[in-house]
């Protein structure tokens, strides 16, 4: 099945939004990775089984296309993986917002990811593993690292899971 | 609030504040007229999309982790042994044959006191090339009994898709350094020309940083073996037959087959090996059991007494024991009762590592189980597997709390 690409727009274009400005830590690269997403599925013949699979392959794209933009030769010689400088610091409601973000920001990328989708995305350790292509052991490894890492930097803020 | 709802808050706010909705219209006709940031990127994109290069290659990739592989058995990872998963493993030492047509890597390493759990990936150099086949299936073999394609056998899919079968193997290489009596192996295939291994071992050595040597082999086998037998008949592909009974493939050179022998024509094993380190990062806690009372027969076997080691990830009970036989003549082995005699090996037992001898001319032998309490007491059952018979059983007491 095909859905029409301004449906899926309407539909998951904030979640990919999201999922890419977690990777790469500014606004400008993120809505580059959305469109750049969308373009793709645009310009695809790929046959899916359910919304579901439209969903999880839309994820995975964003993720490696918001990956890469952090690899690039430009980012690697200007920046680091993430700099506040770049990043034009969103304005949050609050402080507690404002430290969690800052906290998500500061883990190591693939760790980053994994708590994303479990925790914005809603997304099964089965599900993660097969949107980033890595095993659930893997999966569940990284978002251990990433909660402790969490609750290190945010102490009573972040709940025991 | 909970953690996940801080976070949807967190990030619902930042969206609301800095995305900018992407207008359809505009994303359509920036693609069809190659304009702005991605113009380049989008026609690159669309020429691969139109001769078919990769790029558009979004199947999800499998791949097999030691979680998926302990998932199809009875063996349960507990969730705070799960962290002491090592996904990270560097290689510090890779020597292999050459003309090799496979790589290999490790991708999973989980160890505690008494077990080795390793997943590493055989994938081909080449790819488009090869079936890859565990190290002892046979081109006759269905293709389901290691990979989800179902209904065909590895010779029918092979000839189908143009690939030539290779047999892959390997396995942990150092094993008495270790202190492994025995591996077992599980093969699960990743694709075509990729297989997920699962090296599972007891081990003795529970030094807290060990060096791990793991092999993997291939060897190309595009025609079934060939199995001769005394009386001539034989199976598999007969050309390859031709010649062999003239040869000196037989034992004693004369062309004949000796009684009972088989033999295989096989090509040459190509080899890689990795040395890497594995650290032991479990905690372990010990209690020791004495002997309350016995029920025995006659006192050929006496149990001194056993210590139960426990990990994130196992328990591991330590048999220590005498016997006034011959060596050779000992075919015992022990299972482990629950306070009430219930036999609880058949549930979690993961294996027995056999009997150990001492310098001393003591014995002991190690029975691993899945995490689980041992209690205040347990039994020892003393079992002669050659009779098939129980000789009796010893009480066990804890002598110290964990």
């Amino acid at each position: 099945m095909r859905k029409p690409v301004e449906w899926l727009v309407n539909e998951y274009q904030k979640n990919l939004f999201a999922a890419s400005y977690a990777i790469c830590g500014n606004a400008e690269d993120a809505r580059d990775a959305v469109q750049d997403t969308f373009i793709r599925y645009y310009t695809s013949k790929k046959e899916f089984n359910d919304d579901e699979h439209i969903r999880a392959w839309l994820l995975r794209v964003a993720v490696n296309r918001a990956k890469d933009m952090n690899r690039s030769f430009w980012r690697r010689n200007t920046c680091g993986e993430y700099s506040e400088e770049l990043a034009n610091t969103p304005v949050f409601e609050n402080e507690e917002e404002s430290d969690l973000f800052d906290a998500v920001m500061a883990l190591p990328e693939k760790y980053r990811i994994v708590i994303h989708l479990f925790y914005y995305e809603d997304m099964e350790i089965k599900e993660i593993s097969k949107v980033l292509g890595i095993s659930e052991s893997n999966v569940k490894v990284r978002l251990s690292r990433g909660r402790r890492m969490l609750k290190d930097r945010l102490k009573e803020e972040w709940l025991d899971d | 609030m909970t953690n996940r709802e801080k976070y949807k808050k967190t990030f619902d706010s930042l969206v609301s504040s800095e995305y900018i909705a992407l207008e359809v219209d505009e994303m359509k006709k920036k693609h069809e007229n190659k304009r702005g940031r991605n113009n380049v990127a989008a026609a690159a994109l669309l020429i691969a999309v139109l001769v078919g290069t990769g790029g558009m290659a979004y199947a999800a990739s499998k791949y097999y982790g030691l979680l998926d592989f302990t998932k199809q058995r009875t063996e349960q990872i507990p969730e705070d042994a799960v962290e002491l998963i090592d996904t990270e493993i560097v290689p510090e030492k890779v020597d292999e044959t050459e003309n090799s047509i496979m790589d290999c890597s490790v991708k999973e390493a989980l160890i505690d006191s008494g077990t080795i759990r390793i997943v590493y990936e055989v994938s081909a150099l080449e790819q488009g090339k090869y079936l890859f086949i565990p190290e002892d299936a046979v081109p006759s073999d269905n293709m389901s009994d290691w990979s989800d394609i179902k209904g065909v056998t590895a010779r029918e899919y092979a000839d189908a898709n143009g690939l030539e079968i290779v047999n892959i193997g390997g396995g942990i290489t150092n094993m008495d350094e270790l202190g492994i009596a025995g591996e077992s192996l599980i093969f699960k295939s990743a694709g075509d020309d990729v297989m997920d291994i699962y090296v599972k071992a007891g081990k003795s050595n529970s030094s807290k940083s060990l060096e791990v040597v793991c092999t993997a082999t291939a060897r190309i086998s595009d025609q079934e073996d060939a199995i001769v037998y005394t009386d001539g008949s034989s199976e598999g592909d007969d050309s390859i037959n031709d010649g062999i009974k003239d040869s000196d493939y037989a034992g004693d050179g004369d062309g004949s087959v000796e009684e009972g022998e088989m033999k295989a024509a096989m090509a040459e094993v190509m080899r890689k090996n990795i040395t890497f380190t594995l650290q032991d990062m479990s905690s372990v806690k010990t209690s020791d059991y004495s002997v309350v009372s016995k029920d025995m027969e006659d006192d050929a076997y006496n149990i001194e007494d056993a210590a139960v080691l426990q990990t994130e990830l196992g328990t591991y009970i330590d048999v220590h024991f005498n016997s006034t036989l011959e060596n050779d003549d000992m075919f015992i082995s022990f299972h482990i009762l629950d306070e009430k005699g219930n036999d609880i090996d058949d549930a979690n037992n993961i294996c027995g590592s056999g009997i150990e001898f001492n310098d001393d001319g003591s014995m002991q032998e190690r029975i691993m189980f899945n995490r689980m309490d041992m209690g205040e007491r347990f039994f020892i059952e003393v079992y002669n597997y050659e009779e098939e018979r129980v000789l009796g059983t010893f009480e066990m007491e804890r002598k110290n709390k964990l």
